[in-house]
This record gives structure tokens, sequence and C-alpha cells, in this order.
């Protein structure tokens, strides 16, 4: 029995101490829902033949940006819209002051643009297939992707092939343009897996996922804020202002040489510079009456809405 | 001997001062029985032979027929006499192994008569999973002369290379320890091997790979145990020459599609050739007495692994000396001193673009001394105390300029003086085809010391009251580490060429350049202060029950003299052996432990304040010929890294350690042949990594869209310990062994692992980027799923003389394979995942067969061995370990659209080798 107890005293706890450790951080996957008012993802085309044709459609979505603040105020002296808190100007060639994120994300990246032409103009998510992407330049926006002899392409399957070739890519998912992952596990690929979804009530929505964010409170306890924005597509060939051409993956191959493009490093820390009129941030929440939405526990699921438009 | 008494000795011991308690010697039990199988009490029991320093030894045989002999140095040629009433028997020579006990069964009979039982296969004590290799079969297998191919005979490993520091079982190549005769050698801040010496000068090679005892130390990987000879009563000289080609087929820059065809043959003469010289002598100093060992190696490689001008010059000189005195039966010191001095040429082997002048040298080597005192305080006490002392150094820089016209080395300026090197000029690296030019770009003095004393009680065949018998162990450690550390940039400049037409050296022209701070100079610290306790309880004649813990007290320090780590660790095993049919040929054994690791000094470094600071500017290259675009001015830098680091780390820290469950299964099938079944559970958990604490990424983690601290051009990462840094390793090994009996020994294994983890080693940097933890847990490139390995060792009786054959095959499945895409973090590279961690595809199957002949021919005075070694006989190239920068985005293919293989199984290599023994 001695030496029993001996093995035991010995081994119960260590194990113990290993099972109880807690590193001391509150760090985790924050997920929560953006909504995108129908308006938003709604444009009025002029058709070159004078006709005028209104488009409601998930395409228009551009990149979402979802960021955590210290708060967010309302429109002001300092943004005609409403805005993420910021600090001080402290140096004489910045517009604005840093809004010092927390945190964020995207819904959307400008991972491969396999065309020089396509750098800045095509997030992740919004197209199921690359048929469907050569038809929305080139019949919706009116401003096809063109190739490398600045001939306008028609064939998605060229899109691919040149995706494969230029980037060294093996599967659509590589490329990752396109639906290649069943999101809602309906066991079927299709439009319902791209980033945003049509609501019943005709406005869109889609998830965010923070990868391991370290929550963090104020004084009085509460959490920090939930502000996003959307980037919309410039009318005419569809560019995203949020995206720097001169930044992304080098492409130099055969007579290509070009930036794929990427959001700009400092998108979340001066989000207005990068605004434009016509894009669309959080305002006030219906829900709440709140400027963003404040957590109030790290395990919030919160639903924002991006519910002002940039005039 | 009461435990009360023996935890009374325990705490006194406590109050002293101890390092890792690698074996260094063995046990021998003889266990006499009549000719009715009856155990025979009261029998004189005499050991001799050539090694047993201290001279003859005689026990007598207890109420169960049995007599112990402890701390024997490792032999072959050991000789037992048995004598008593009822008979007398003799055996021929038996081995004893460094950490075994080794059973001698001997059966008494007529008074002429002279019956031998072998020793037993199966080790009915031992709950470890481990594996040795003796003198013999050192000498006989197809190992390359080196310590990593003795390793990799014994399994475990992981990997198609050769390389000096392997994976085993899934671990880091820097979580394992290695000892030689008992001393620390594991480098202290790489967590990795760092010392040479001679390879004819080993007598036993061990490989711990689990179930092990506290005595053994911290490892999260295996335990390495390297005992040398200890000399003998025979005054014994050899030496030896080996001399290794691998030039026999175009290798490394040979283009093979993925399916092996050749798609390109070889553009460059790359080559591989060693030699080494050495030569033993050992002997008695006074006979019985003291013996002495003194060994010498020359080690000389030259290895051009990539077609450049300039072969890599490996050039060592590894002495290994040791004296085992005892004067009295009482007492045995032991003295040890090894060092290896060591210059490398030509160090930079990355692009075949090199002129001599910018080529490096490295110069390396230590001096490791013991000195070990082991004190019998009576027939089955003893306690063993030692001190010991390891400082490496590794010193880096240009190649010292030569007169030699012949030389293919650094020529001198006339002015200069032989072996001149230049530590002012800034080096000039090309790129794009462009030469280096001018000189190496840095130098670096790196110095590592290990201060370790401690002091180890052993008692054996302790009686406990309640019934059975315990060999108890109970020990205490002090360790000090040291790293000092100046490294800086000859010029505090470096300037980077390229030919703005590739390849085409009219169109030379600088493309940027980078202003450097001042050397850095450092120095991190850290103690350990250990101690273990441990008990072998034979409950019954067929349990054993293994148990103890040690605990840790590890502090590391950074160069602010900030306690980076500051654990108090225990690591509890408990195992059980047990022989179900009662007939000693049967074994279960298994059980529970938990090993730490204690850090090392590079974890405590990465929170180092001194930094290495920079400004890179950006050269004609970028000039439009009008001024604009081409920045060259002071103010303009185009990327500034500061000089002082702002990496940190988190004031909760845990540190790593690995829960292991074991079930090992031996039976022994025939005669001197056991079948063996090994499966363990390895959970390794909260291993260093850095997280970064400013960067806010997209969500993918492929782009930077904002910075928490408003910074986005600097890292700010913090060392943590988090729960999802983890490991979790399965293996099941099957094996069929048999040991040397009648001329041959012979090993039939197969391995199955299954390794999953999100970090692979630790500060991988798994955790720097936010939503890559989305694919960091999968396949770790650390283990094959499943590995065959056969080993094969013959003597082949004619007349007149005996051939030997050693043979070696090891297959294995292909390792998984990560591929990366761009990010666009900092200045943007190759480093994001979209899918889960090495879940891309495998590399292809590989296998390599290596053999052995060797010949030894009488002479007059001693005798003459030739022997012939082929490694890789089939020269084949299947692709090897792949680093966490290779297959990389867009070159993860060739334009054939195959897999780019970027490392291969070394190829062919033919040794010749000859070897006198006076």
């Amino acid at each position: 029995m001695f030496r029993t107890s001996i093995a035991l005293g010995l081994l119960l706890p260590a194990l113990a101490t290993g099972c109880a450790w807690d590193e001391g951080l509150e760090i985790r996957n924050m997920t929560g829902t953006v909504v995108i008012p129908r308006e938003a993802a709604t444009r009025t085309f002029q058709r070159s033949d004078g006709t005028v044709e209104e488009v409601t459609d998930v395409r228009l979505i551009g990149p979402v940006y979802v960021g955590l603040y210290p708060s967010v105020q309302p429109e002001d002296t300092v943004q005609r819209y409403p805005h993420p808190e910021v600090g001080p100007l402290f140096s004489a060639d910045l517009s604005i002051g840093d809004a010092y994120p927390y945190g964020g994300t995207t819904i959307g990246t400008f991972r491969s643009a396999c065309l020089k032409d396509m750098a800045c103009r095509i997030p992740s998510g919004r197209f199921y297939d690359f048929q469907e992407m050569a038809d929305w330049f080139a019949d919706t926006l009116e401003s096809p992707i063109k190739d490398i002899y600045d001939q306008p392409i028609t064939s998605g399957e060229l899109i691919r092939q040149t995706c494969f070739s230029t980037l060294n890519y093996t599967s659509d998912a590589e490329i990752g343009l396109t639906v290649t992952s069943d999101r809602n596990e309906d066991g079927v690929l299709d439009h319902e897996d791209l980033d945003f979804v049509e609501r019943t009530d005709g406005n869109f929505e889609g998830e965010f996922l923070i990868w391991q964010q370290e929550y963090a409170t104020n004084a009085d306890g509460q959490g920090f804020t939930l502000w996003a924005f959307m980037d919309s597509p410039a009318p005419g060939d569809g560019a995203f202002s949020t995206c720097d051409s001169t930044r992304g993956r080098q492409v130099d191959e055969y007579a290509e040489d070009f930036r794929a493009g990427a959001v700009y490093q400092d998108l979340l820390n001066r989000p207005s510079v990068r605004l434009n009129r016509g894009d669309w941030v959080a305002g006030q929440q219906e829900a709440t009456g709140d400027y963003g939405y404040i957590y109030q526990s790290p395990d919030d699921l919160p639903e924002i809405w991006i519910n002002w438009q940039i005039d | 001997m009461c435990l009360r008494a023996f935890v009374c000795l325990l705490f006194a011991l406590l109050a002293l001062v101890q390092p890792v308690w690698a074996a260094t010697t063995g046990a021998l039990e003889v266990v006499v029985t009549d000719r009715d199988d009856l155990e025979v009490p009261n029998a004189e029991v005499s050991l001799g032979g050539l090694h047993m320093v201290g001279g003859t030894q005689v026990r007598t045989t207890d109420a169960s027929g049995r007599a112990r002999f402890a701390n024997l140095v490792p032999a072959t040629d050991y000789e037992v006499v048995v004598k008593a009433p009822v008979g007398e028997v003799g055996s021929p020579p038996v081995t004893v192994q460094a950490g075994r006990i080794t059973v001698l069964e001997l059966e008494l009979g007529k008074v002429t008569e002279i019956t031998v039982e072998r020793p037993k296969t199966v080790d009915l004590r031992d709950t470890s999973d481990s594996r040795i290799l003796d003198r013999k079969m050192l000498d006989l297998a197809p190992t390359g002369r080196t310590t990593e191919g003795g390793t990799a005979l014994l399994g475990g490993a992981q990997g198609v290379t050769r390389g000096a520091n392997a994976n085993f079982g899934g671990a880091a190549s820097d979580e394992n320890s290695y000892t030689i005769d008992g001393v620390q050698i594991t480098d202290p801040v790489t967590g990795t091997f760092s010392a040479n010496f001679n390879y004819e000068a080993i007598e036993q090679l061990e490989l711990l790979l689990g179930g092990y005892m506290p005595e053994h130390g911290v490892s999260l990987g295996a335990v390495v145990n390297i005992v040398t000879a200890s000399g003998s009563n025979e005054l014994q000289f050899s030496s030896s020459v080996f001399y290794t080609n691998g030039d026999w087929r175009p290798r490394l820059d040979e283009r093979l599609a993925a399916d092996g065809a050749v798609l390109s043959p070889s553009g460059f003469d790359n080559s591989f050739s060693t030699l080494q010289l050495s030569a033993m002598v050992s002997g008695p100093i006074v006979r019985d007495k003291a013996f002495f060992v003194l060994s010498y190696q020359h080690s000389r490689s030259l290895i051009g692994v990539s077609g450049t001008p300039q072969r890599r010059d490996f050039d060592g000189h590894y002495v290994l000396g040791k004296l085992t005195i005892q004067p009295a039966l009482q007492h045995r010191f032991t003295a040890f001193v090894q060092m290896d001095p060591t210059t490398i040429d030509n160090t930079y082997q990355g692009d075949p673009f090199i002129k001599a002048a910018a080529q490096g040298r490295q110069s390396q080597g230590g001096l490791v001394g013991s000195a070990r005192w082991l004190w019998a305080l009576g027939d089955d006490i003893d306690l063993d105390t030692a001190i010991t002392a390891q400082r490496s150094f590794i010193e880096r820089g240009g190649v010292p300029c030569t007169h030699d016209r012949n030389s293919d080395k650094n020529k001198c300026r006339p002015d200069e003086a032989q072996d001149t090197v230049d530590w002012y000029s800034p080096g000039r690296d090309g790129i794009g085809g462009a030469y280096d030019t001018v000189n190496n770009v840095l130098f670096d003095f790196d110095d590592r010391s290990r201060l370790n004393i401690g002091t180890k009680l052993s008692m054996r065949a302790v009686e406990d009251p309640m019934g059975g018998l315990h060999d108890l162990k109970a020990g205490v450690e002090v360790q000090q580490l040291f790293w000092d550390k100046t490294f800086g940039v000859n010029g505090n400049l470096l300037q980077v060429d390229t030919n703005a037409v590739p390849f085409d050296p009219e169109s030379f022209t600088n493309l940027y350049w980078i202003e450097y701070s001042r050397p850095l100079t450092f120095q991190t610290t850290g103690t350990q202060t250990s101690a273990f306790v441990q008990d072998s309880w034979k409950v019954f004649d067929n349990l054993t029950v293994n148990f103890g813990t040690r605990f840790d007290r590890a502090v590391l320090r950074n160069d602010s003299d900030e306690a980076v780590l500051d654990a108090a660790l225990w690591g509890p095993r408990l195992y059980a052996a047990w022989d179900p049919f009662r007939d000693q040929k049967t074994k279960i054994a298994g059980g529970f432990g938990r090993f730490n690791d204690t850090g090392r000094l590079s974890v405590a470094d990465f929170t180092s304040r001194s930094g290495f600071g920079s400004k890179l500017y950006l050269g004609e290259q970028f000039g439009d010929g009008t001024g604009v675009g081409f920045l060259n001015g002071q103010s303009q830098s185009f990327d500034y890294q500061p000089n002082r680091t702002t990496n940190t780390a988190h004031d909760r820290l845990k540190n790593p350690h690995t829960d292991e469950v074991v079930l090992i299964l031996e039976r022994e099938i025939a005669k001197a042949t056991v079948l063996s079944s090994r499966t363990s559970a390895r959970l390794t958990r909260n291993l260093y990594e850095y997280d970064e604490q400013s960067v806010v990424y997209d969500e993918q983690g492929t782009t930077n869209i904002g910075s928490r601290y408003g910074d986005p051009d600097t890292s700010y990462y913090r060392v943590r310990t988090p729960a999802l840094a983890r490991r979790t390793v399965y293996t099941w090994d099957l094996e069929a062994r048999r040991v040397f009996h009648r001329r041959m020994a012979a090993t039939l294994a197969y391995t199955f692992t299954q390794a999953l983890g999100s970090s692979a080693s630790s500060l991988s940097g798994s955790f720097a980027n936010d939503p890559q933890t989305a694919f960091n847990y999968g396949p770790i490139p650390n283990a094959q799923q499943h590995t065959v390995r056969a080993v094969g060792l013959w003597e082949i009786p004619l007349d007149p003389w005996t051939p030997q054959i050693g043979a070696f095959l090891v297959a294995g499945s292909g390792i998984p394979v990560e591929r990366y895409y761009w990010e666009n973090t900092g200045q943007g590279s190759y480093g994001a995942r979209i899918a889960p961690r090495n879940a891309y595809t495998r590399l292809d199957p590989f296998w390599d067969l290596s053999v052995r002949y060797q010949q030894t021919i009488p002479t007059r005075t001693g005798s003459l061995r030739l022997s012939f070694e082929a490694q890789n006989l089939t020269n084949n190239r299947a692709g090897g370990r792949i680093s966490s920068t290779q297959l990389t985005g867009g070159r993860f293919l060739d334009e054939t659209g195959r897999a780019i293989r970027v490392e291969r199984q070394d190829p062919l290599r033919l040794q010749l080798g000859v070897r006198y023994d006076l």
C-alpha cells in the first residue's frame, strides 16, 4: 500500500496540473453575420443600346471588411459617415488619425488575379464558376476581362486555364475564386455556397470568422465594438478602391508582368482614406440603437448591418 | 535494506547536488541450478575477464540461486565460473551491455561436465522501448561508420537521408537527448547533437524511444546513449582508414520526374568524398587496477552539393581519452576527455555563382570533460558522483586568403599575409546569375558552455517486507548553461548585385544594399536543478513494476537577464512487466510516463533585446535614368528594421510535455529469436510557439489589412505555449529480432506511424498568422506512415578465413508534402496555406539497401581487416525531407507540370576500409 500510494501520489498531481493549466488569455475564434441591404447589392446600368436595367446580384457585393474597434462614432466632423474612433494626428502627411483596431477580417480576398485585367476586380466568393465570371464582366458590366493581347475573354475556361498556367495551380480550390466547397452542407455546389446568400427578406447575409481574436474590454467591462464596411465595385470596370494594385503576387510569366493586387495594409487603421461615394458602412444598428455592435461577451454572435451608404 | 533507510538516504542526497544518468555500465545476473532444475544456494560465482577492472569478483548465490554483478563496463568477453559441492561449471564469453541486466543460467552437472545456457533474450525487467547496437554489430553493420548510420539501423528514425539529427517517433530533430559515456552532449542552444568523435571508439550505441525511467533525463524525443570503450588488461592498438566516394552518378542537379523519369541529366559535376583516418590504443596502466583508452580520428570530407566551384571542405580532428581506475573494490574513478576542433571551408553552397573570395569558413569544435567517482558502499549499494563540463564554439567568417597559386581558395593580395581574413570589406552577394564577389557577408563568434554536477545512489536487491525485491535509484543534479554570441556583417554593409539581363555578366548592376547596425553581443543563461527517484520492484518472479518520478526546476534567461522560462516540472513514470506463462520467454509490459521539455537557450533568446537593425536601399536597377525611383539618399531607405527586437514572452508559459502510453509484447519464438510488438501513443502538448500581436489579416491570412499597433511593417512576436500547439503520434512497431547466435543476427521490422499536429517543432511560427490556424492541424512531416526495416549480419565460417557480411534495408512511404501560397505580409512571400497542413500530397515511397563485406586476415602480430561497403546500392533517388521553405508557390511544378523534388535520397556511395588490430 505504501508503494502504491507513493506512485499515485506522484502521478496524480502531475496529471492534474497538466489538465488544469490556463494560459490566462481570452482568445476565441469569433463569428458573426454581416447583413447587406438589398439596395447595396442593386445597381442601375445604362446599356450601350440606351436601355436601363436594374440589377440586384450578389456579385455587386464587393469585399466586406470587419473590424473590432474601441468604439464607433456617429457621422460628425471627423467623417461624414459613422466611423471608428480615431486617435490624434501625429504626422503631417496623414489626413486622419489611426483607428487602432483590435482585430478584424474580410469576407472575400483578392488573392488570385490570373490576368492583369483581373487585378483588384474580382474578390473571392462571388462567382459560382469561371463562365459566370466571364459573362458578368462582358454582359452585365460591359467591361469584359481582357487577355494578354488586350482581347476580350468570353470563355470562362480560358480564365481557368490561364490561372492554372500562370499561377501553377492544379485545382479550382487553389485558385479560390469560385465555389469549390459545400459551405451550407446541402450536398450540392451551387450559388448558396457563395460568401453571401439572399435571405427571405431580400437582403443578403454572409458569415465572418475572426481567428484567434484576443478579447478586450474597457474599464467598464464593456467589450470592443464591431464595425464593418463594403467596398462597392466602381462604375464601369468594377474595380475596388480598397485594393492596392502595387501589392500582391508578382506575375512575370511570358509576356505578363503585373501584380495581382492586395488590400491596403493600413485599411482597418484608416478606412476613410479608401472609402468613396457609393461604398457602404455599418451605422446605427436598428436592433440595439448602438453604432456598430458592442460586445458584451466574447461568446456573442453579433449580426451587423452595413446600412449606411456614403454619398 | 529497508525502504525507510532508502528514503532517509534520498533526503540526504537531495541536499547535495546531478545530470542525465545515462547508463554507462551493465549488470550480470547468474542463476545457478542443478540437474533437477532446482536453484543452488551458496554456490561460489566468480566473474573475470580482460575488461574486469578491479580484478575478479566473487559472489555467493542467494536462496534463489542467484548472484548479481553490477557496474560492469560493456564488453563481450566476461567469464563466469561457478563452484558448488554438487558440481562446477564455467561459461564461454558472456556479453554485458550498458543499461541492461544480462541473465545467465548455468546448470551444474558432474564435475567434469559443463553445460552452458544462453543469456536471456527477453529482459523481463525492462519496460522501455529501447534498442542496442554493440561493438560487434557496429563493426558488421553498413552504418557508413557514423553514429547516425547506427541509429538508422535501430529504427524509429524518420526520413530518407542520413542526417546527423534524426526525427525519432514523430518528435522534432531538436527534441532528442544525446549522451556520451554519461556526459550530456546535447547542444544547449539548438537541442541537437554537438560532438564528433571516433566511430571506432564506440563500444555500444543505445537508442531509447520511449518508456524509459526518470534517470535518463528530459527529452520529448529519443535518448541516444553512446558508450565508448574502457580498455582492458590487454594492450591493444588499432588503426584504420576508411574512404567513401559518392561520385558514381550525377546527383542533386539531375532533374527527375515524380515517377523517377530523368527529365534532364546533370549539368554540374557534384562530388562527395570522405576520408577517415583513425587510431586507438588501449590497455592497462596497472593490471586489474587502471585501464586507459586514447583515440584519434581525422575526418576530411569534400562535398560539392550544387555545382559550386569550391567544394565544402570539412577538416576535423577528434580526440578522445578515457582513464578508468579502480584501486580497490569499493572505488572506481573515471576521467573522460573529448575534443573535436574542425574547420569547414567554402561553407556557402547555395549556387554555383560564387567567387573564391566570397566563400566562408566555419571553425567549430569543443571540449568535453568529466570526472566520475563510483563508490561501492556495499555489494548492492553504490554512489555515483560526476562532474562534467562542455564548451563548444562555432566561428564563422570569410575564407582565409592564400598565396598558393594552385589552390582554388581565396587568393591573397600581394601585400596581404598568408591566411588573412578580411573582417572589414562589405560582401557582395549576386542573384539572378550574378556572382558573389569581394568578401563573405557575415561573421559570427558563438560559444556555448555547460557545467554539470550530480550524484546518484543505487541500491539493488532491497528486500521488501511485503515480498519481492527493489532496485532503487535516486539522484540530484545541478546544471548551468551559458551562450555567448557576437554576430555582425563585414563593414556593416551588404551589397546585392544582379544581372539586369539574366545570366549576362555584361549587364551586372547593383540591385540594392542593406546597411546593418554594429555587431551585436549578448549572453543568455540557464540553470537547471533536477532530482529523481525510481524503483524497479520485482514483486514476483514474473512481475516487475518500474515507477518513479523526476523533478526539474529550469530557469532560462534572455540577454537582459529576464527569466523567460521558469518552470518546476514533475515527470512521473509507472510501468509494469509481466511474464504470464512464467517461462521467462514472454513479456507483457506497458505503462504511462510524462516527459518534460526544460527548454533550450534558443527559446529564451527569442526574446533577447539585442537585435540586428537594418536599412534597405534600392539600387541602380530601380532607377529610370532620371533619378526618379532610384533611392540613393540616407533618408530614403525602402525598409527599416530597428536594432532592438520587439519579441516578448507571455508571462504564463508552460513547458512542453509528452504524455506517453506504451504497450510492449515480447515472446521468444525460437532460440535467440524474439517477436515483439511495441505500441505507443505520445501526446505532446504546449509546444513553444509565438503569435504576432499587431497584424490583422484577411479571412485566409494571405494579406494584412491593418495593424493593432499602427505599425504595419514591424512584427511583434510573443512566445506562448498555447494548448493548440500540439502533436499526437501513434506508433506500432512489429519486430522479429535474432540476437547474435550461431554467427548470425537479424532484424525484420514493420512500423506504422500516424503523426498529426499543429506544430512540428518549437518556435516554428505556426501561430504567427491568426487565420492560418484554420489550416494548422494536419500530418507533420517528421513521420512516415509505413516503414519496413531489415538488418542481417552474418559470419560465414570458411576455411581459412571467416568473411563477414552485413546488410541493411529500409523502405518507407513518402512523407506528406506542404504547399504554400503567396501572402502579402511584410515584403511578401510564399508562406500561406489554403488547405490543412501537409494535405497537398505525399512524396514517393523510398527504399535504401546498403551492404557491407569485410574480411579479417590474421597476421603474425594481429589481424588485418579489409572492408567494402555500398550505401544505397541501387542508387535510388526518391524525394527526401522537405523543409518549410521548399515547394513554395509557383515553383512547386516545373515547366512540364511535374512536381519538383528539392531533396533526394543520398546517392550510391562506396566505402573502402582497412583496419589493423595489433
